[in-house]
């Protein structure tokens, strides 16, 4: 890892990635922010982790199946009652493939 | 004799039980203090008045919290009912099912009286990130009262509810309980289900009582807690029963360590701290001084988990099955997504997510070898009381701050308490005793000798 300061363009891959448009005059004050936050959890890296496993789940809990049995759902229109745009019985989404 | 509001949930169970009055006047005393007190307090984003005396009118006498008002924090879903985790994008969000921890209370004879206002998503220790204004604190109104769940802590802190429900990632339950004078206690990880409540961290969350007692606590976790099929992270382990029987504390060993009293805590916080450890000392146990991890290294970890798992589950709103578009997200959300999207992302995930699971596993094992020495592990909950209104504006580190000395046991999934232990300059202060994984009735018993022994639960802000 180089520097932790955030760039202007890493902003943009960020915000691309997470789906969020970052609007231009909020962007000088994220960028500070972030490098900031960025700065702090640095000292992480000073942390000798060799042979160490990570941990991801603390209560050690694995492969935690239930039984296949078709239980209650959601009917389709109470699926449907929260979503902004319908068409048919489906959500309706943008098109994500140009013509 | 004073309004019903005032009384703690045993003594609300015993009086409708043995009929001194009745569930509608006890609902009624409640909504009548909410009345009074929400235009300076915002503890509340949601009533539901009529609902709950037409509940009132029939309650079921045989069950364990029969008619008894309870708040719950605004990030569970309840069928029907508004469910926004006090943020834009959700204002207009109704919940399609209930979440397990309200299912269990309704069918324990519970009546929800609404939904308490938070830290938008729960991105937050001081309820300002909520969209919807932030909560008061009720010993004092230009302070804030801690979060994520600082509308409940407020609400149980000004008797508007009996007893309330909280979530907790790190730190959301035991802070704002401890900014606001009241009991707060995190599970175990896994003790009770996530099933239906807004999720901040996966890994982490905690739902959890807030109350006025120890007792009340208990309480309430013996009726949540239990393995939920929908909750694939829920323990197997059948719901406790905690018998708060413990008369000393003699043959216990209890840790302070010194790094939860660092040179920059408020003095006279260390001092109530240091006072409690005496209490707990004349009560039998042993008090030793623990040389643990530095808790920086835990909100690192914390930050780098916390803001990753964050950027994945707020990854479907989408705009598509529910709520409105991701331009609708506050600014702490936006940094916590962006922040948590770099850390996942190619070139940095084994640098910052991989590295803090690894440093997790180090926490993780300190613990282990704090509790080879000690049975219980003490300390502030907080390194200060109630901060101003205000205070959380812009920082973008605030809540990881603020929560300094409750991230090492979250990321540890362990239990903690916090109860009252004194007051700075009109301020109450929290304890907070940890233990091991799935000793909540170790923790609740040291708690509950520590009020039966003092008077800090009894004091009420003048409101």
């Amino acid at each position: 890892m180089s520097s932790t300061k955030i760039s202007p363009e890493q902003l943009k891959h960020i915000a691309n990635l997470a789906r969020l448009e970052i609007k231009a005059d909020k962007q000088n004050l994220l960028i500070k922010q972030l490098s900031q936050t960025a700065e702090y959890i640095d000292i992480l890296s000073q942390v000798d982790t060799k042979n160490i496993a990570p941990t991801y789940q603390v209560n050690h809990l694995k492969n935690v199946c239930r039984k296949d049995e078709v239980g209650q759902s959601l009917s389709q229109s109470e699926a449907l009652s929260q979503a902004p745009k319908t068409h048919n019985g489906y959500f309706q989404t943008q098109a994500t493939i140009k013509k | 004799m004073s309004s019903l509001n005032q009384l703690t949930l045993t003594q609300a169970v015993d009086g409708i039980k043995s009929k001194k009055f009745s569930a509608s006047e006890l609902v009624q005393d409640c909504f009548d203090r909410i009345k009074k007190l929400e235009p300076h307090l915002n503890a509340f984003i949601s009533l539901d008045k009529t609902t709950a005396l037409a509940k009132a009118q029939k309650i079921d006498f045989d069950k364990p919290l029969a008619g008894i008002p309870i708040a719950v924090k605004d990030n569970f879903c309840i069928k029907g009912i508004k469910t926004t985790a006090s943020s834009n994008l959700l204002k207009n969000y109704t919940a399609q099912y209930t979440a397990t921890v309200v299912s269990k209370l309704e069918d324990a004879g519970a009546i929800i009286i609404g939904k308490n206002n938070m830290d938008a998503w729960a991105h937050g220790s001081s309820t300002e990130t909520s969209d919807f204004g932030p909560s008061k604190n009720p010993w004092n109104f230009d302070y804030l009262p801690g979060g994520s769940s600082g509308g409940s802590a407020a609400a149980i802190a000004a008797d508007e509810a009996i007893a309330a429900i909280g979530t907790e990632t790190a730190g959301s339950i035991r802070q704002p309980s401890a900014w606001c004078g009241v009991v707060g206690l995190k599970p175990t990880y896994g003790r009770v289900s996530r099933y239906g409540i807004i999720a901040m961290a996966s890994s982490m969350d905690c739902p959890g009582p807030i109350t006025k007692t120890v007792d009340d606590a208990a309480l309430i976790l013996s009726l949540i807690s239990g393995h939920d099929i929908h909750d694939a992270t829920s323990l197997p382990q059948k719901s406790l029963n905690l018998n708060l029987s413990k008369k000393d504390l003699k043959g216990l060993k209890i840790g302070l360590p010194k790094a939860y009293l660092p040179d920059n805590i408020h003095p006279a916080v260390k001092d109530l701290i240091l006072q409690a450890a005496q209490t707990l000392k004349s009560l039998g146990a042993q008090i030793i001084d623990l040389d643990v991890l530095d808790p920086q290294l835990s909100v690192a970890a914390y930050t780098v988990l916390q803001r990753s798992e964050v950027s994945s589950n707020l990854g479907r709103y989408t705009g598509i099955r529910y709520g409105g578009p991701r331009s609708e997200f506050g600014d702490e959300a936006v940094r916590r997504i962006m922040l948590g999207t770099h850390t996942l992302s190619s070139g940095y995930y084994d640098a910052y997510y991989l590295q803090a699971q690894k440093v997790r596993t180090l926490i993780i094992n300190d613990f282990e070898h704090q509790f080879n020495q000690v049975d219980a592990i003490i300390g502030p909950t907080s390194p200060t009381t109630a901060l101003p209104v205000g205070s959380s504006k812009g920082e973008s580190m605030f809540g990881e701050m603020a929560d300094l000395l409750v991230e090492p046991s979250t990321l540890a999934g362990l239990p903690g308490i916090s109860l009252p232990c004194g007051f700075v300059d009109g301020l109450p202060v929290g304890l907070q005793i940890i233990t091991p994984q799935l000793r909540e009735d170790l923790a609740l018993n040291i708690a509950h000798l520590f009020e039966s022994n003092t008077d800090f639960h009894l004091q009420k802000p003048k409101l």
